[in-house]
């Protein structure tokens, strides 16, 4: 396995600059995702550090190697794709045998390729498929095989470009922890597309959110849902809602005045026009827990029951907000509700 | 020759495809003064001698007699061909043949015989223009001996021999023509009787020809079109061909000359034959007649060096030595046709065999 | 219930009738036509004299061999030249479609005639040295095999080219990818992913090419001439100048049985992939 680097990579597809100077550097062994809304530029960076794509400025280091200006082939690394691109025209073994059988006299002859691809179908347990072609496969199965295909070849790179979107629901959240597990077992250095946070949460050592082909924030999953550097970043991450406030600082107490005229203490050191985040598990409608609470007064729009917890759309001086309320709770549209949080959960982006 | 009927229309559809002729409907109608032309559908060998056939006939029967006249290029074994497909509804009125077509066209009634009394012309046509008719076939419209076509630029001396083909000074110049164009055949009937044989022993004439062609130093070409194109394209010098188009290659701006050879010429006899069948045979007949008038055949020969058959035709001075005419007409060959088509099957398996590289 | 059941066949029904009437009546005909004598009663004589003819088998010998010989290189050439096209931009594509469907466009008989000009001895190419005397008789590479066997190319690839286009644009472009991430060269990925891919394609250009090939006789005849005599025509001649249609029919017949065991092994050859 090796460590990926990448620094200053720029793209651009005629006029139009795709990845405008990308720096990211992905440890040996970590699980990396790159997450963002499409066009972000996410998979035109996976392109160029596949080889697919060239660069236009910047380089690409794999395990201390510069692979920047090198044929895809050339650079020890395997994709995934979306669509999963199973030769239709070979049997399942033949497709996981391939990586092998293209590397030549590394994984010796025919038998011996034969019994390598049989392990990594193996790993996937798909062991009993090898005589089958794709197209008698299911979406998951074609999966796996998909996934046994890219490591068979010991890439020093696993690159997955939203392998998982395809799937349904249920199937997909069983892949993921197949994939983990994989991951981890085998030591293997991944880059994750996708556009789902939730994923790219649960899967990740970092997540790099990235928006109109820049790094917007990168940092392990806790960091960036906790710390969010911009209002764009919290958005993203969780569902938050973002109120425009302005800060008064007075004698080093920082305080936020809301649409509403209604004021909260917060914690910042900058005055002036700022974004509040509130993370909607964080507020609680009804009476504060705390004398400290910020409390203000909302209008329920609209109720959805969730089985455990109710989700309420309510308006605060003209901005609606998501709150979560445990699944008893009973109020309905055009109910007047406070509203309360703990300042300490309110962060304040400027 | 007959197809069997119930295929014989299917066949018909099929071969049609496979001819690719074009054919002209023309509309039966009331007749003459006044009224609209009366058309005629008349095949024709395109080029120089449609241009001669245009001036010489066309233009003045059309006038004469308040026809219309439609032309379809027509080489003689598809106009063979497409009166065959057509023997129950023929579209064709007048039909021209070089290659002794008109012998099974007559026996097989696709055209009607000409009676003599027909022809204002007859006095004065010599007898081979119509020895045909007895036997129902058109008469003959024009004559073109088969001799020596060669490129008068890099051959000085004249060739006066059917031998001067195999000279190796001419080796791989030659072009002989396949025996698909009836030239073709009577070339090689004209070689065969000067190296000792006759129509039942083809062998000497296969034999030699065969051996050129089979050697390199010949070239073998099917069509006219091929010829000009191997005397302007493929550096041929000598080639045997009929004086009408060895005409037309001069024409064509190439230095070329033809030689009647002393051991005698075939000549392919053009007739012009009545399609049966249609409903203006009458006007047929009269185009056939007014074709063979003196100032017709003056402007054929005119053109094409064709041999007048008519006896009164005046030719000019400087065509007066060039073209065989009077007596001299009735020293060229005319094979019979019947026997030529008999055989020329089974002569032009042998050829193919021998000239196959 | 009726009703349904029979709209599908109402449906193809014109097709059917036309392709009766216009295909399959005038072709059987024909083809029977092959049985009988030119007086009228039925006869295998046509047959046994096409297989005692030395010239005719000799003829029906070299329209095979030319036939596998041009669909084979026609192959060569449309496979690389369609995938080029298929993974150019929409408007490289476009233009090099343009070149290659419009000298089908222009006659046979004119782009034959190019031919003769470009390959004979007044042509450029005899300039070459030793290029006259690759026929006998010095006339470059007219009337050889050879000389036909480039031009019939020439008039065959654009209808292979464009089945395999055909195929080769519905294959997934990621699959290329996927093989060049996995250590396969272009080369590599062109000869394991895209050609066995594109054998459906192959497979139909390949067998247009060689029924063309087999039954042309337009280019055969003005690039080779009477030396080089093929099947088709002699077909021909048969027909149109010596008027044996039911020997020309049985001609026919054979070339078509040659034709449909082709297509039959080549149907097999792609049911079984």
């Amino acid at each position: 396995m090796a460590e990926l680097i990448i620094s200053s990579v720029r793209k651009s597809f005629g006029e139009t600059e795709v990845l405008k100077g990308i720096d990211i550097s992905v440890p040996s062994g970590t699980f990396v995702s790159l997450l963002g809304a499409s066009g972000c530029g996410k998979s035109t960076l996976l392109r160029c550090i596949a080889g697919l794509e060239t660069t236009s400025g910047g380089s690409i280091t794999v395990g201390g190697q510069d692979v920047t200006d090198l044929a895809p082939e050339k650079r020890g690394l395997s994709m995934m794709f979306q669509s999963y691109a199973l030769f239709p025209h070979m049997t399942v073994l033949d497709n996981v045998r391939f990586p092998l059988r293209m590397q030549g006299k590394r994984y010796g002859n025919r038998a011996k390729q034969k019994e390598l691809a049989k392990q990594a179908l193996d790993q996937v347990r798909m062991g009993d498929f090898a005589s089958r072609l794709p197209r008698e496969l299911s979406g998951g199965q074609q999966q796996r095989v998909a996934l046994a295909r890219a490591i068979a070849g010991e890439p020093r790179v696993l690159l997955l470009d939203e392998p998982l979107s395809n799937l349904d629901a249920r199937l997909r959240e069983e892949m993921q922890v197949e994939l983990i597990e994989l991951q981890r077992v085998l030591g293997l250095t991944t880059v994750f597309v996708t556009h789902d946070q939730d994923e790219a949460m649960s899967l990740s050592d970092q997540v790099v959110l990235m928006r109109d082909g820049v790094v917007e924030q990168a940092g392990t999953p806790e960091e960036l849902y906790r710390r969010p550097r911009t209002p764009f970043a919290a958005d993203f991450l969780g569902a938050a809602n973002l109120l425009d406030v302005s800060v008064e600082i007075d004698n080093s107490r920082a305080t936020a005045v809301l649409a509403g005229g209604d004021t909260v203490p917060v914690r910042t050191s900058n005055s002036g026009a700022a974004t509040l985040v509130l993370r909607q598990e964080k507020v609680r409608i009804g009476d504060p827990l705390s004398t400290d609470d910020s409390v203000v007064t909302a209008t329920v729009v609209s109720r959805v029951f969730r089985g455990g917890e109710v989700q309420y759309l309510v308006e605060y001086q003209g901005a609606m907000l998501r709150v979560v309320a445990n699944g008893e709770s009973m109020l309905s549209a055009g109910d007047q509700v406070e509203l309360s949080w703990s300042s300490s959960d309110a962060l304040v982006l400027s | 020759m007959k197809i069997a009927k119930p295929f014989a229309a299917a066949a018909a559809i099929g071969l049609a495809l496979a001819v690719s002729a074009c054919s002209t409907t023309s509309a039966p109608s009331g007749n003459s003064d006044g009224g609209a032309p009366v058309e005629l559908v008349v095949t024709s060998f395109g080029g120089d001698w449609e241009k001669a056939y245009i001036e010489a006939v066309v233009k003045p029967f059309e006038e004469e007699y308040n026809a219309k006249i439609t032309l379809v290029t027509l080489y003689s074994a598809d106009a063979l061909a497409q009166l065959t497909a057509q023997a129950s509804a023929p579209q064709l009125d007048v039909v021209h043949f070089s290659g002794g077509q008109e012998a099974i066209a007559a026996a097989q009634g696709l055209i009607d015989p000409v009676d003599p009394a027909d022809l204002t012309t007859f006095d004065d046509l010599s007898p081979i223009a119509t020895e045909g008719l007895e036997r129902g076939e058109g008469p003959v419209m024009q004559v073109t001996p088969i001799g020596i076509v060669y490129r008068s630029d890099v051959i000085e001396k004249a060739p006066n021999s059917w031998e001067d083909v195999f000279d190796p000074k001419y080796a791989q110049h030659v072009a002989l023509t396949d025996l698909s164009n009836s030239y073709g055949l009577l070339s090689l009937l004209a070689v065969n009787e000067t190296l000792g044989g006759d129509t039942d022993d083809l062998e000497p004439g296969l034999d030699a020809l065969g051996d050129l062609a089979q050697s390199g130093d010949a070239i073998v070409i099917k069509t006219s079109a091929d010829m000009q194109q191997a005397f302007s394209a493929r550096d041929i010098w000598i080639a045997p061909y009929s004086q009408d188009y060895a005409e037309t290659l001069r024409k064509a701006g190439l230095d070329v000359e033809f030689a009647v050879p002393d051991e005698g010429a075939p000549a392919s006899f053009i007739t012009a034959n009545v399609v049966a069948g249609r409903t203006n045979s009458d006007l047929a007949t009269k185009l056939v007649d007014f074709s063979l008038r003196p100032e017709a055949q003056a402007t054929f020969a005119e053109a094409m060096l064709y041999s007048p058959v008519n006896t009164t035709t005046e030719l000019s001075s400087d065509i007066a030595d060039t073209v065989i005419h009077g007596d001299a007409l009735s020293k060229l060959v005319r094979y019979d046709s019947t026997v030529l088509n008999e055989r020329r099957a089974g002569w032009t398996d042998e050829w193919n065999l021998r000239i196959a590289q | 219930m009726r009703r349904l059941k029979l709209e599908p066949w109402l449906l193809i029904l014109p097709v059917v009738v036309l392709l009766l009437v216009g295909f399959v009546l005038p072709v059987a005909s024909v083809l029977l036509s092959g049985f009988t004598t030119p007086g009228g009663g039925w006869t295998i004589e046509n047959f046994t004299r096409f297989f005692e003819s030395a010239f005719h088998t000799g003829a029906a010998m070299r329209s095979l061999r030319m036939a596998l010989v041009q669909t084979a290189v026609v192959l060569l050439i449309s496979l690389p030249l369609a995938y080029a096209m298929s993974r150019a931009s929409a408007k490289v594509q476009a233009f090099m479609m343009i070149a290659i469907v419009l000298p089908v466009m222009t006659s046979v008989v004119v782009r034959s005639f190019g031919w003769v000009i470009l390959i004979g001895p007044a042509g450029p190419l005899a300039d070459i040295p030793g290029f006259l005397e690759l026929s006998k008789s010095r006339q470059g590479l007219l009337g050889t095999e050879l000389g036909v066997n480039i031009a019939m190319v020439q008039v065959l690839v654009p209808f292979a080219v464009l089945s395999i286009l055909g195929v080769l644009n519905g294959v997934d472009r990621r699959l290329e990818e996927a093989s060049r991430t996995m250590g396969a060269s272009f080369g590599r990925t062109a000869w394991s992913v895209v050609f066995p891919l594109a054998i459906p394609g192959a497979i139909a250009g390949g067998t247009l090419a060689f029924a063309m090939s087999i039954s042309s006789f337009i280019t055969p005849n003005l690039i080779g001439g009477a030396q080089i005599p093929v099947l088709a025509a002699i077909i021909y001649t048969d027909a149109t100048t010596n008027l044996n249609w039911p020997f020309a029919a049985a001609q026919s017949l054979l070339m078509l049985i040659v034709v449909l065991v082709t297509i039959g092994l080549t149907a097999k050859l792609s049911a079984r992939r």
